[in-house]
């Protein structure tokens, strides 16, 4: 207890943006470690809800007063509200700060989160996290092992000594934009692997989808400034191998249900705002505009704005001759 | 001033040299093998130079250092170390007189604006000299007056686009006209091989870039001298492509070595806790109706890859009477040359506002000296200070493609092309530059209305902000501008670049109608001219 209450009084405090299911399991994980938090959400309710009864945290009403002077910002928002959040953030700001983000997905224009962040505030020190990041395991105390990736090596040290004694371990990168485009895109690939599912495609179909929509990624994270490697890492490969397993995804719930009943799938997913659904059309728009073929991500934005059924997108995808050659030439 | 300019280069050369050794005695490399590495730059550097008095130097000394470098005892090693940045440091900045360097700053600008006026004698006759024919064709524009401001309050880095060895003299004269004092800036060796300009430029605060030399240690003095005068609050003029542009398009790749050291010299100045800390960075963007060197460039430019020059020292800069026809005709022509101003912004890419004040996106002040903290410190960190300077880097590049001034040589030279590809559609771009195609003459009314449709798409860029039209290309009609760049291009280029023959336009110099339609290139214009199926002539 002295212990923890020394831990507490040394460990600079770290601020959480968002009440979501991550920020939750983070934040609980980092208050075990003694550091104090300062927890921003737009429903204070549920940030006060979990931050209830320990000491060290403390819930606030105004993101500048959580946010203002503290050296690591933790941002666990969806896509949708990130430039909002971004905007009412940005006062709070200075150069000597950094922000970590877990957002996944990618705004309309195939917009990715740093350059969200970029645009509406004043810091450059950003890093995102990327990979197989599953609260419910890390919440079990689970080891358990992201990448952070940020151009600048300030960040990773500043991240590791948040994380430092959790199950958490991060492996860093440089490559910002190509964790982000790995994490938008395994969504939409779990959404076409959902649709395998529903339609019974055998086991091949699933690797070949699976195998295609890495290319697509990379494809898409080359045309971004990101690298193709990237996306044979645990960003790209070690995040889409095991949540089918698991069949934890809401990517993936929602891909089998559009494939067994469209039009009403897809309304409700887009009232939902499941962000796949956004990344599969932008990306499509993006890659006509760069010249690029991504075939599964063009087949599954085919498939959302009901252009075609399913089916009919996906065995399209399958006929196509596999060229191994295109991701190594990414 | 002889004092400073002294101070100046010793403190540059003590801090390479205890940068160095620093290094060594935290594990980094030993001084031997930076003199090794020296050598081995230099020696062969030196294989393919022309026998001269100052080879014969070179060689001399660098082979002494050979010899001794497995001999000596590390003090010897830290002798040697710094004999060698002493010799880098003179060849720097050491010819520079000091005498003449005050005598030229406060006279030069005027005397160029005589001579400059002096070769359009018409107009010498018509108007005064000072407020002549050069300030009607030098047009600038953008955030003069924040730059202005900006120099009473901290130092300037003028990060111009580089078009042609014209440009420092332009700029100079710019810089006259805004009442800046010069700017200090690297001139390439090959510049001085003009004796004429030389003279200017030598003493307009040029220090000399060899840019044959390759070692690091010579990089890093002229890096460190830079940051130096920084320091000592002297405005820099850096051309962060690092070479004039071969191809005429604008700069898509920089060089951030130089712009770097803004950064280095803002950090130093916050620790040392100097009075005018603060260091503007100053996108600039040149825009010329024709280019005095455009031939050599491209031709240089559509050499194969690998074999063009970095360096180049037998252009047309390098005779007088060429400059001279050069500018008479552009006077004649009443053509302009457009300097426009862009953002300023801190060493990290914040604009500033007119205090100086670094600013976030949404224009509220933020403080600049918290970029190079960490937990409440200043320090430089050369990875996070790299990306700082990339960042400025891709702010630069955003600023030269909006404040890019595109004239009628440019439009039409793009019109032409297209029209030239359309007529020519089995022949590939490099072949039809190289070998020309079947058919090489348009109709004018084709060329009005490929025109006319460019020019509407450039409107939209300009209202988007993307990009800046001269008054002749944003309110002009299409056969104006076509005029207008037909009688550009059948003057100084020999052979003209196109001809007017009647009702038809005859095509003479491809490459050069490639140069100066490559200042479109980036705005996505591609597809542009597809769209109206034109008819050839026959």
């Amino acid at each position: 207890m002295v212990l923890s209450f020394v831990a507490s009084r040394e460990a600079a405090p770290v601020a959480i943006v968002g009440a979501g299911r991550l920020a939750q399991v983070v934040g609980r994980t980092l208050l075990q470690q003694g550091v104090p938090l300062r927890v921003w959400s737009r429903n204070r309710e549920q940030a006060e809800a979990w931050t209830r009864g320990h000491a060290a945290a403390s819930a606030h009403d105004d993101i500048v007063a959580a946010c203002a002077g503290v050296p690591v910002i933790i941002l666990a928002v969806p896509i949708a509200a990130l430039r909002q959040v971004a905007r009412r953030l940005a006062p709070a700001l200075e150069g000597d700060q950094v922000i970590l983000h877990g957002v996944r997905g990618v705004e309309p224009g195939f917009v990715l989160p740093h350059q969200v962040l970029r645009a509406e505030t004043c810091v450059q020190q950003i890093g995102v996290l990327g990979g197989p990041i599953y609260p419910p395991e890390l919440a079990a105390q689970r080891p358990m092992s992201a990448v952070l990736a940020s151009r600048f090596a300030q960040v990773v040290i500043a991240a590791r000594a948040v994380v430092r004694g959790t199950p958490l371990r991060l492996h860093d990168s440089r490559d910002v934009a190509g964790v982000e485009v790995a994490g938008a895109m395994s969504n939409v690939v779990r959404m076409a692997l959902g649709m395998a599912a529903a339609l019974t495609l055998d086991e091949t179909a699933r690797g070949l989808i699976m195998t295609r929509g890495l290319c697509d990624a990379a494809e898409l994270a080359v045309s971004c400034g990101g690298e193709a490697s990237t996306l044979m890492g645990l960003a790209g490969l070690g995040d889409l191998i095991p949540r089918p397993v698991a069949t934890l995804s809401r990517h993936y719930d929602v891909g089998r249900q559009i494939a067994v009943a469209s039009a009403d799938a897809i309304t409700h997913a887009d009232a939902a705002g499941v962000d796949g659904l956004t990344t599969a059309v932008a990306a499509t728009a993006w890659a006509d505009r760069h010249g690029l073929a991504v075939p599964l991500v063009r087949a599954v934005a085919a498939v959302v704005t009901g252009e075609i059924p399913a089916g009919e997108a996906l065995s399209q995808v399958l006929a196509l001759n596999f060229d191994p050659g295109q991701f190594l030439a990414c | 001033m002889i004092r400073k300019q002294k101070r100046l280069l010793a403190d540059a050369e003590g801090r390479v040299l205890s940068s160095y050794v620093a290094a060594s005695a935290a594990g980094g490399p030993a001084l031997r093998d930076v003199l090794a590495e020296s050598v081995y730059c230099e020696l062969r550097r030196l294989q393919t130079q022309d026998a001269s008095r100052e080879k014969q130097n070179d060689l001399a000394f660098w082979h002494m250092v050979r010899t001794q470098l497995h001999k000596g005892s590390d003090a010897a090693m830290r002798h040697l170390l710094s004999r060698a940045i002493h010799r880098y440091a003179v060849e720097v900045c050491g010819n520079m007189n000091m005498r003449i360097y005050q005598l030229m700053s406060r006279m030069a600008p005027p005397a160029l604006g005589l001579l400059l006026n002096a070769w359009s004698p018409k107009k010498l006759l018509t108007q005064s000299w000072q407020h002549g024919a050069l300030d009607d064709t030098i047009i600038l524009q953008g955030e003069t007056e924040h730059l202005r401001r900006l120099q009473g309050i901290g130092t300037i880095i003028l990060a111009p686009t580089h078009v042609s060895n014209l440009d420092s003299v332009v700029l100079a004269f710019a810089a006259y006209r805004l009442g800046l004092p010069p700017f200090v800036y690297g001139a390439g060796l090959n510049l001085f091989g003009n004796p004429l300009l030389a003279l200017f430029m030598h003493n307009l605060g040029a220090y000399t870039v060899d840019r044959r030399k390759q070692d690091p240690l010579y990089k890093n003095v002229l890096k460190t001298y830079a940051t130096a005068t920084l320091r000592a609050g002297d405005s820099n003029l850096f051309f962060p492509g690092g070479t004039r542009s071969r191809s005429g398009a604008l700069e898509h790749h920089l060089k951030l070595g130089l712009l770097g050291t803004g950064l280095a010299a803002y950090t130093q100045n916050i620790q040392e806790q100097r009075p005018r800390p603060s260091i503007f960075i100053v996108p600039t963007t040149l825009s010329f109706q024709l280019v005095l060197e455009a031939e050599t460039l491209i031709d240089d430019f559509l050499k194969d890859v690998g074999k063009s020059r970095y360096i180049i020292s037998d252009d047309e800069f390098a005779e007088p009477s060429r400059i001279y026809d050069f500018l008479s005709q552009l006077m004649a022509l009443e053509s302009k040359i457009y300097i426009t101003v862009g953002q300023p912004m801190d060493p990290f890419g914040n604009r500033v506002d007119d205090a100086g004040v670094s600013l976030d996106p949404h224009g509220r002040r933020v403080d600049a000296r918290r970029f190079v903290m960490v937990q409440g410190k200043v320090c430089a960190d050369p990875q996070r200070d790299a990306e700082y300077t990339r960042e400025v880097g891709a702010r630069l590049l955003t600023a030269y493609a909006q404040d890019n001034v595109l004239q009628s040589t440019h439009a039409v030279a793009y019109v032409v092309l297209a029209l030239l590809r359309r007529a020519n559609p089995d022949l590939e771009q490099m072949r039809l530059l190289r070998a020309g195609g079947r058919v090489e003459h348009f109709a004018l009314t084709e060329v009005y209305r490929a025109t006319e449709v460019l020019l509407t798409a450039l409107r939209g860029l300009q209202r988007a902000g993307r990009v800046r039209l001269a008054p002749a290309l944003a309110f002009g009609r299409a056969d104006d501008v076509v005029a207008d760049a037909t009688s550009h291009f059948a003057t100084y280029h020999r052979p003209p670049v196109m001809v007017r023959q009647g009702d038809v336009l005859h095509v003479r110099q491809r490459s050069l109608l490639f140069y100066y339609h490559n200042r479109l290139t980036g705005y996505g214009l591609e597809h542009v001219l597809d769209v109206p199926v034109l008819r050839k002539v026959g």
